[in-house]
C-alpha cells in the first residue's frame, strides 16, 4: 500500500470517526435544544461536535491531497502508476491531462469521493440544528463512496514504469466530455445531503425543521445533475455522430431517473414549506432519490448490464460493495420510516385537502405524481434485464418503450406545468387566472396552427407541441409578472420555460427532422436532402487511426459550409464517427460519416510478416527486433487484453507501448501501431493472444504510401433537424432558473 | 360527502390500475427476445435473430443505400436482412451476427446489428 492509498484509507477512518463523534453528540443532546443542556453536557456536546467537524474536514483534506497527487502524476507523466499510463500519454494537451483524471472508472470514483468530502463539510456548516442528527448519515454515504474508491484505487503501481502512456480515449478529447463527469459527480455527491437531512429528521422526530435546508440542497443537486445530463447530451450530439442526443442507455437513465425524482421533490418541498403538507412524501422521496443514485451506480458499474449497455462497465468485483451500499442506505431508512410513520403529521390540520383543485397544492400533487410515474417507468425499462433475468433469459427493452410510455406523461407534464403556476397555494384562483390561461392557450393554438401551415404533420407531435407551447406561454406570462418583484423570484418560471423549450426541441427533431443516406463519390458530388454535397479525397492522419473526408455543402448552388467529418479508430477498437454540423437557430444540418466504400481508406499495407513471440522474448525480422515484454490484463474488465511491445531498428527504439485486443471478439479490427523507420512507415498489428502458452501473434507490414486519389465513395447520413437549438437554449434556461431558485432558497434558509 | 370521497378513491384506483396495465403491456411488448426467423415472421414485433451472414451476398442497395445481405439462422432458414445503416467495420470478420428488428414482407428489417467476431484472446495460466 503506497502513501496515496494510505491517505484514502485515512480519509475513510476520519469519516467514520466523524460519524461516531456526531452520534455521541446526538446522544448527549438527545437531539433536543442544545441551549437547554446543563453546562457540563453542553461542553461535552460542543467537544464532540468540534471533533466530528475536524474529522470530516480531515477526511475531505485527505481526499483532496490524494486528488491533487493524482492530478500532478498526470501533469508530470508519472507512468509508474497504472491509471496514469492507461489514460494519458506524453503528447496529450494539458487541458486533457486534467480531464484524463476522470477518464476511467478509478479516477471518476475518486472525483466522486472528492465532491462527497467537500459537500460533507458544506453540509455540516449549513445544517444548523440538524447537524448532529443528519451528519452521521452523510458520513455513512461518504464512507461507502470511499470504500468503493479504495477498492478501485487509481494509485495502483506498475511492476515497472511504462515509457509512455497509452493515451486518452479519443471520445473523451472534447471540452464537453472534460466537464461532464465533474458536474455529474458533484450532483451525485450533493444528493446525499437531502437524504442525510431526511434521516436526521426521522431521528430527531422533527419533520419540518429540516425542510428549508434540504430544499436548497436538493435544488443544488438537481442543478448539478441536470447540467451534467444536458452536457452529456450535447457531447453525444456533437461527438458521437449518430445524430441523436439521448439513447436511453442504462448509463444515461441511471442519472435521469434520480433527476426526475429530485424534480418531483423540488415541488413537494415547496408544498411542505407553503402549506405544511406532504411530510411523509418528502422524507420518503429524499431517501429514495439517493437510493436511486446507489442503485444506478450498481446497475452501471457492477457488470449486471454489461451485455446491454455500450458504456456500462464489466464486473470489477464491485457488485458486493454496491449491494451493501444499497442495503446500508435502504434498510435503516425503511425501519425508521415505518417506526415513525404515524408520528409524521402535517403542520396544520387541513380538511378537504384536494378539494380546491385550482390550487397550487393540487398542481404539486398531480405534477409530482406524473413525474414519479415517468421516473418509475424509466426505472422499470432500465431494470428489464434484471427483472426478466430472474424468470428466464435476460432481455432488454427496445428504446421505443421509453418513448411510447413517456409520451403521454410528457404532454401531461407540459399541461400541468402550464396551468398550475397560475394558481396560488390553497386558494381558488380560477377567476383571476382565467385571462392568463386563455391567452396562453390561444397563443399556443396560433403557433401550432402556424407550424401546421409549414406542412409539419403528425397529430401526436402537434398535440405535444401544443402542450409545450401552452407551458411556454403561461410561464412566460408568470415570469414577466413575477419579475417585477425581483429577479430572485423568477427561478421556477424560468426553469419551466426551459423545460417547455427542451420539449419543443425534442418534438421538432423527433417529428420533423428529415434524414437521408447518400453515397458521395470521392471527387464528385451528390444531391441529398435539398443540398449538394461534394467530397474530396480522404486524408489519413499520421498515426493511421483517423480518416478525414473533406466535404463542401452547397444550397441553391452557393457554398455555405466546408468541413471534414472523420472516422477514427478508438482504443476500444470501435470506430468513432465524428460528425460535421452546420448549426443555425432554425435548423441544424448534421452529417454523419458512415463508411468509405471501395476505396483504400486509411492505410493499406503490403503483405506483412507473421510472427509468434513468447513472453520476454525478442524476435528479429526484416531488420527489426520485436520484443514482447508482458501481458496487460488491467483492462480485462473493459473487455480488453494488452501486450507490451517494443520495436527497435539497429538499437533505436521505434515503438514502445501497448497494443490491446478485445476479449469477447466484439471489437473489430486488430489493434495496431504505426511507426516510422528509415525505409518508410510500418504497421505492427497484434493479431491474437494466447495467454496459456504466453504467446502473442503479430504481423509486421510496410505501409503502402499511395493515397486513394480517386475511386470509392463516401457513405454519409445527412439530417436536417429543425430547431435543435431550442433544446440547448432550454437546457441553459433550466440551469439558470434552477441556479436562481437555489440562491433564493439558500437565503431563506439562513 | 363520504360518498364523494369513495367515488374519488375508486376512480383513482381504476385510473392507476389502467395506467399500470398499459405500462405492463408496453413493457412486455418492448422486450426483444432472441428468436428464430420462423418465430420472427410469426411475431411481427421487434426481436433479435442470431445468424451467420453470407458474405458474398452483401451489397448496398442503390437509391436507399440500405446494406443488404443473406443470413442463415441456427435452424437453417435464410432471409435477406435489410440493414438501415452502414456496414459495421468488423462485419467481414464476423462469426455470426445478431440483428435486431422486425420481419417485414420478405425481408428482415433492422436498424441495429451486433457483430460477434472470433475471440483473439485465449485465456489461461499466462498473464498476471
Amino acid at each position: 500500500m503506497n502513501v496515496w492509498n494510505l491517505a484514502l484509507a485515512a480519509a475513510f477512518i476520519a469519516a467514520a470517526a466523524s460519524g461516531a463523534f456526531y452520534v455521541m453528540a446526538g446522544n448527549i443532546s438527545r437531539h433536543g435544544d442544545p441551549s437547554a443542556l446543563s453546562p457540563v453536557k453542553s461542553r461535552d456536546r460542543a467537544r464532540n461536535i468540534a471533533m466530528a467537524r475536524a474529522m470530516m474536514g480531515t477526511s475531505f483534506a485527505l481526499v483532496a491531497v490524494a486528488s491533487a497527487g493524482l492530478l500532478s502524476m498526470f501533469l508530470r507523466h508519472d507512468f509508474r502508476f497504472e491509471y496514469v499510463a492507461n489514460n494519458s500519454s506524453r503528447g496529450l494537451d494539458n487541458i486533457y491531462l486534467v480531464s484524463a483524471f476522470w477518464a476511467g472508472q478509478e479516477g471518476s470514483l475518486l472525483l466522486w469521493a472528492l465532491f462527497s468530502g467537500f459537500f460533507g463539510c458544506m453540509l455540516m456548516l449549513t445544517a444548523k440544528k440538524n447537524e448532529e442528527s443528519s451528519m452521521p448519515w452523510y458520513a455513512l454515504a461518504h464512507l461507502m463512496i470511499l470504500a468503493v474508491t479504495l477498492r478501485m484505487s487509481p494509485f495502483t503501481m506498475l511492476a515497472e514504469p511504462a515509457a509512455d502512456g497509452i493515451g486518452l480515449n479519443p471520445l473523451l478529447m472534447n471540452p464537453w466530455m472534460a466537464i461532464h463527469p465533474p458536474v455529474i459527480f458533484a450532483g451525485y455527491a450533493a444528493i446525499a445531503a437531502p437524504y442525510a437531512l431526511a434521516m436526521g429528521a426521522l431521528v430527531r422526530k422533527d419533520y419540518h425543521g429540516w425542510v428549508p435546508v434540504a430544499t436548497w440542497w436538493n435544488l443544488l443537486a438537481w442543478l448539478l445533475l441536470g447540467a451534467g445530463i444536458m452536457i452529456g447530451a450535447r457531447w453525444a450530439y456533437a461527438v458521437l455522430g449518430w445524430g441523436g442526443y439521448w439513447g436511453w442507455d442504462p448509463v444515461e437513465n441511471a442519472s435521469l431517473v434520480p433527476w426526475i425524482f429530485g424534480g418531483a421533490l423540488l415541488h413537494t418541498f415547496l408544498s411542505q414549506k407553503a402549506r405544511g403538507k406532504m411530510v411523509r412524501t418528502n422524507i420518503a422521496l429524499s431517501v429514495v432519490t439517493y437510493l436511486l443514485i446507489a442503485y444506478g451506480t450498481f446497475l452501471t458499474r457492477s457488470g449486471v448490464l454489461s451485455d446491454f449497455s455500450v458504456h456500462s462497465f464489466s464486473d470489477l468485483g464491485l457488485s458486493s460493495y454496491l449491494l451493501l451500499f444499497i442495503l446500508l442506505i435502504g434498510a435503516p431508512a425503511l425501519v425508521l420510516y415505518l417506526a415513525r410513520f404515524k408520528d409524521m403529521t402535517a403542520a396544520r390540520k387541513y380538511e378537504e385537502v384536494y378539494e380546491r383543485w385550482t390550487s397550487r397544492d393540487f398542481g404539486v400533487f398531480i405534477g409530482a405524481s406524473v413525474l414519479l410515474a415517468s421516473g418509475l417507468i424509466t426505472l422499470l425499462g432500465t431494470s428489464a434485464p434484471i427483472l426478466t433475468g430472474t424468470v428466464g433469459e435476460a432481455q432488454a427493452v427496445d428504446t421505443s418503450f421509453y418513448n411510447i410510455t413517456n409520451y403521454p406523461l410528457g404532454i401531461l407534464i407540459a399541461v400541468i406545468m402550464g396551468a398550475f403556476p397560475m394558481f396560488r397555494w390553497g386558494m381558488d384562483m380560477l377567476r383571476s387566472a382565467k385571462a392568463g390561461l386563455i391567452a396562453s392557450f390561444a397563443l399556443a393554438a396560433a403557433v401550432t396552427a402556424g407550424i401546421m401551415l409549414t406542412g409539419a404533420g403528425g397529430a401526436a407531435y402537434l398535440a405535444f407541441m401544443f402542450a409545450s407551447l401552452f407551458g411556454f406561454f403561461s410561464n412566460l406570462y408568470m415570469f414577466a409578472k413575477v419579475l417585477r418583484n425581483g429577479i430572485r423570484h423568477v427561478g421556477g418560471y424560468m426553469t419551466h420555460l426551459g423545460v417547455a423549450l427542451v420539449f419543443a426541441g425534442i418534438i421538432a427533431t423527433a417529428g420533423w427532422a428529415v434524414s437521408e443516406r447518400a453515397m458521395v463519390p470521392i471527387g464528385g458530388s451528390v444531391e441529398v436532402a435539398g443540398l449538394t454535397v461534394e467530397a474530396s479525397s480522404p486524408v489519413t492522419s499520421q498515426d493511421g487511426n483517423t480518416v478525414h473526408v473533406p466535404l463542401k455543402l452547397y444550397k441553391d448552388g452557393t457554398l455555405f459550409q466546408e468541413g471534414s467529418p472523420y472516422m477514427q479508430m478508438t482504443r476500444m477498437n470501435s470506430i468513432l464517427h465524428g460528425p460535421m454540423i452546420h448549426s443555425s437557430l432554425t435548423e441544424d444540418i448534421y452529417i454523419s460519416p458512415l463508411t468509405l466504400e471501395g476505396s483504400s481508406s486509411g492505410m493499406s499495407t503490403l503483405p506483412g510478416k507473421k510472427m509468434e513471440i513468447g513472453k520476454g522474448q525478442t524476435v528479429a525480422s526484416g531488420g527489426f527486433e520485436v520484443s514482447f515484454s508482458t501481458f496487460d490484463l488491467t483492462e480485462m474488465s473493459l473487455g480488453k487484453v494488452g501486450a507490451g511491445v517494443k520495436v527497435a531498428e539497429e538499437g533505436t527504439v521505434l515503438f514502445d507501448g501497448k497494443l490491446f485486443i478485445s476479449v469477447a471478439g466484439t471489437g473489430g479490427d486488430e489493434s495496431y501501431a504505426v511507426f516510422q523507420s528509415k525505409e518508410g512507415r510500418y504497421v505492427l498489428t497484434l493479431e491474437s493472444i494466447n495467454a496459456s502458452s504466453g504467446k502473442v501473434f503479430m504481423d509486421l507490414a510496410k505501409a503502402s504510401e499511395e493515397k486513394s486519389a480517386s475511386g470509392g465513395s463516401f457513405l454519409i447520413e445527412v439530417s436536417r433537424k429543425p430547431f435543435v437549438s431550442l433544446l440547448w437554449i432550454g437546457a441553459i434556461l433550466i440551469t439558470l432558473g434552477t441556479a436562481i431558485a437555489t440562491v433564493k432558497r439558500f437565503m431563506e434558509a439562513k | 360527502m363520504a360518498k364523494k370521497k369513495t367515488f374519488g378513491l375508486v376512480a383513482a384506483i381504476i385510473i392507476l390500475a389502467a395506467m399500470a396495465a398499459v405500462v405492463l403491456i408496453a413493457f412486455s411488448g418492448s422486450l426483444t427476445p432472441y428468436v428464430t426467423l420462423a418465430e420472427a415472421r410469426q411475431k411481427g414485433t421487434t426481436v433479435q435473430v442470431a445468424g451467420v451472414p453470407d458474405f458474398a451476398s452483401q451489397r448496398y442497395e442503390e437509391g436507399t443505400n440500405d446494406f443488404l445481405f443473406e443470413m442463415t439462422d441456427h435452424v437453417g432458414e435464410s432471409v435477406t436482412v435489410r440493414f438501415q445503416g452502414a456496414k459495421p467495420s468488423n462485419f467481414d470478420e464476423a462469426e455470426n451476427v445478431v440483428v435486431i428488428g422486425k420481419h417485414s414482407g420478405t425481408e428482415f428489417v433492422s436498424r441495429k446489428m451486433l457483430v460477434k467476431c472470433p475471440s483473439k484472446y485465449q485465456a489461461g495460466g499466462g498473464g498476471k
